[in-house]
Order: structure tokens, then sequence, then C-alpha cells
């Protein structure tokens, strides 16, 4: 068994194919044997981390993923490791969907990084410049000679979406 | 598949997304390591812990710092950019979300062929121009070479419907030097049967695609 402490204090305990999915969690138990003393995940809090943790257990008896070599056709590429219960899971808010994001990122679950990473795709599909930075709360930062660029830009966005 | 579609018509979500309030801002989130051997003069604190409702005083409260940092070597850190600067390695304060999210979001829009949402990234900010271009810029090639081994009927089909800055994406591939001898072949039937009716089509013969096609005596105008 693996057990975790968070930032918010709480304590999970889990068997040690769900927590090795975790390859920071991984990594500092070394492969191998109970870890007696909890590891600090001080990045991840314990809402984050429960849905990190459903997420594992989920997939602890998937095999591991080989990596889909340069030329594989995009639509079979696309299609791996997203099922339907993981359309499911990821159907979170977007502050939670950011979380599991950055959690997955921290902890070094590749698969759930790019499940939470299709699902911001997905959201972003059919956005304008101005929506996109309404949803990530971007300010753009352009001088206004880009400003000017942009403005051919869109036109070509506006192009490509008629 | 349909090439032209996709890279064309990316229908909207029917629900809008809620504006982001965490994970947002110069802090950075959980892909913000503790600060590690070189701390910078003043760490960002983590969003996470200042949200949750933790104790500092209590037991369970997790050790700080070093007792962590030293089993967590390699990850990166991302230091506050200061103010004024856009860019820093690693760092998206802009977004929220680190370099290699977005790389990741745009390597999973590329595979989509999702034209339209890239373009849409490249003009959001300047953090996001470049590497959105850098995948537009794959994408336009990989689209083109992905209808070469089709159909000719349905790669006419696809060109007569693109829109129109995918013409000219594709009438720049006819003249450019990175089409097979396959693929030279099938594109210049393509502008034969549409230069009657869009002009985009009426091309100049161009050398490497005459030495290849076998129809290159009627190439272009």
């Amino acid at each position: 068994m693996v057990t975790v402490v968070v930032s918010d204090g709480v304590t999970f305990t889990m068997e040690q194919d769900v927590a090795f999915q975790c390859g920071l969690i991984a990594d500092f138990a070394g492969g191998g044997g109970d870890q007696e003393e909890p590891i600090p995940i001080q990045a991840v809090n314990s809402t984050v981390m429960r849905k990190v943790i459903e997420y594992c257990e989920h997939h602890r008896n998937d095999p591991p993923q080989p990596e889909v070599p340069e030329g594989t056709p995009l639509e079979r590429k696309d299609r791996r490791g997203r099922d339907a219960w993981d359309k499911q899971f990821i159907q979170v808010e977007q502050e939670l969907l950011f979380e599991i994001i950055l959690a997955a990122n921290y902890l070094n679950i590749k698969p759930l990084l790019d499940l939470g990473c299709s699902q911001v795709a997905e959201m972003m599909k059919g956005k304008t410049p101005a929506e996109i930075q309404q949803m990530f709360n971007i300010v753009n930062g352009f001088t206004a000679d880009e400003e000017a660029q942009n403005g051919e830009g869109e036109e070509k966005a506006r192009n490509l979406n008629s | 598949m349909d090439p032209s579609q996709d890279i064309s018509q990316e229908p909207p979500q029917e629900n809008t997304p809620l504006p982001l309030a965490v994970a947002i801002g110069p802090h950075a989130g959980p892909s913000s390591p503790l600060p590690l051997p070189l701390p910078p003069p003043s760490p960002p604190p983590s969003p996470i812990a200042s949200s949750s409702n933790a104790d500092p005083s209590s037991s369970l409260t997790p050790p700080q710092s070093n007792a962590v940092t030293h089993f967590i070597p390699n990850l990166p850190y991302y230091a506050p950019a200061p103010a004024g600067q856009f860019i820093q390695p690693g760092w998206s304060p802009e977004t929220g979300l680190p370099r290699e999210v977005w790389l990741n979001i745009f390597d999973i829009l590329y595979r989509r062929r999702s034209a339209f949402t890239l373009l849409a990234c490249a003009l959001t900010c300047r953090y996001l121009r470049e590497p959105a271009q850098g995948m537009i810029n794959r994408l336009r090639w990989r689209t083109i070479r992905s209808w070469m081994y089709e159909d000719v009927d349905q790669l006419v089909e696809h060109v007569r419907n693109a829109p129109r800055d995918a013409k000219r994406i594709i009438r720049i591939s006819f003249k450019s030097n990175r089409t097979s001898a396959k693929s030279a072949v099938a594109l210049s039937v393509v502008p034969l049967r549409l230069a009657d009716s869009d002009p985009a089509f009426i091309l100049d013969p161009v050398p490497s695609m005459v030495a290849h096609s076998p129809m290159s005596l009627n190439f272009g105008s």
C-alpha cells in the first residue's frame, strides 16, 4: 500500500498498482515495497486527488500504452485510450478540469494529462481568439502593430470558418 | 474522412465554459513544484495551498520544502515571469498553464486537423502564437499529404469545396517541390478540373512537377 498526504492535509492510501500510475509516486517509492512514510503531494488538494485516484483505479488493469510512432494515422492515434468512461469522467467544471490537468502534469500521469488536454481542445473548438482569451483569462499583450496583423489573421480565421 | 471539412468546420460547443477562477495568473498551479535548490527571490505561493482550508499548525500538514525537494529531482521549476515579460521558458503567466501542457493541447488539435482552432490560439496572445503557428505549418503539409493517396475524384471534390485559405495552401503545394511523384500525378489533375471555375487554380508550370507528371503538357496555362 502507498499513502500520500496532500496539500490540505488529507491522507489517501491506495494499492501500489493504482499509485504507481503516477510517475512521481512510482519514482519516489522506487518501484518496490510498501511505503511506510506518507508521501507528501503538496501541489494537489484532496478534491483533485480524489479524481486522480478515481481515474487511476479505473485504469489500473490497462496495459501500458506503447508510444505511437511518428506517422501513425491521425484518426487511430487520436482515438487511443479515450473510452466512454473517460469522456464521462472528464465532464467537470472548467476550474476542476484545469486543476486535474495541472495535477496530471505534476504527478506525471500521461494518459490523464492527454485526456484533460483533449477536453480543453474540445472546449476551444470553434472559439474566436476573443472567446479563448475570455475562457483562459488571457491578457494578450500584443503591440499595436501586432494587433493590426492579427486583424488580417482574424480575417483568415473567418474565411476558414465560413 | 473529409479533410476539407475538418480543416474548416468546427462547430462551437454548446456549453460555454465558465471563466477560469483558479489555476490562472502568475501563480503556478500543481505544475509549479516546490522551490528547488536555487529558489527565486519571491517564489509564487501555491494557489492550491491558498485555496484550501489547511491548518498550518495541523499535524497532518505535510512537511515543507526540504523534505520534499530532495526526492523530486528533474522537475522544471516555473518561476514567476517578471513584469513586462511575456515569455519565460516553461512558464505561462498569461494562460495559467505550463508551456508543455499547451504544446500537448496543440498536438491534439494538430492530430484532429483543427486548423481554425489553432489559428485562433495563435491570435490569442503572444505566448501562444509561436507554438500554435508551428502546428499550423505542420498541419498544412500533413493535410495535403493525407489527400495524396485518395481517389482523384474525391481529391477534386475536397479541393473544390475547400475554403479560400485552404485553396491558397493547396495552390502553394502545387507549386512546391514537396510532393512525391505519385502525388504530383494526382495533384496535376486537380487544377485542370478546377481551373475553369476557380482562377486560383490556374497555375504556371512548375519544373519539378512537370518532370513527374504524365499530364504535364496540359498543366497550367
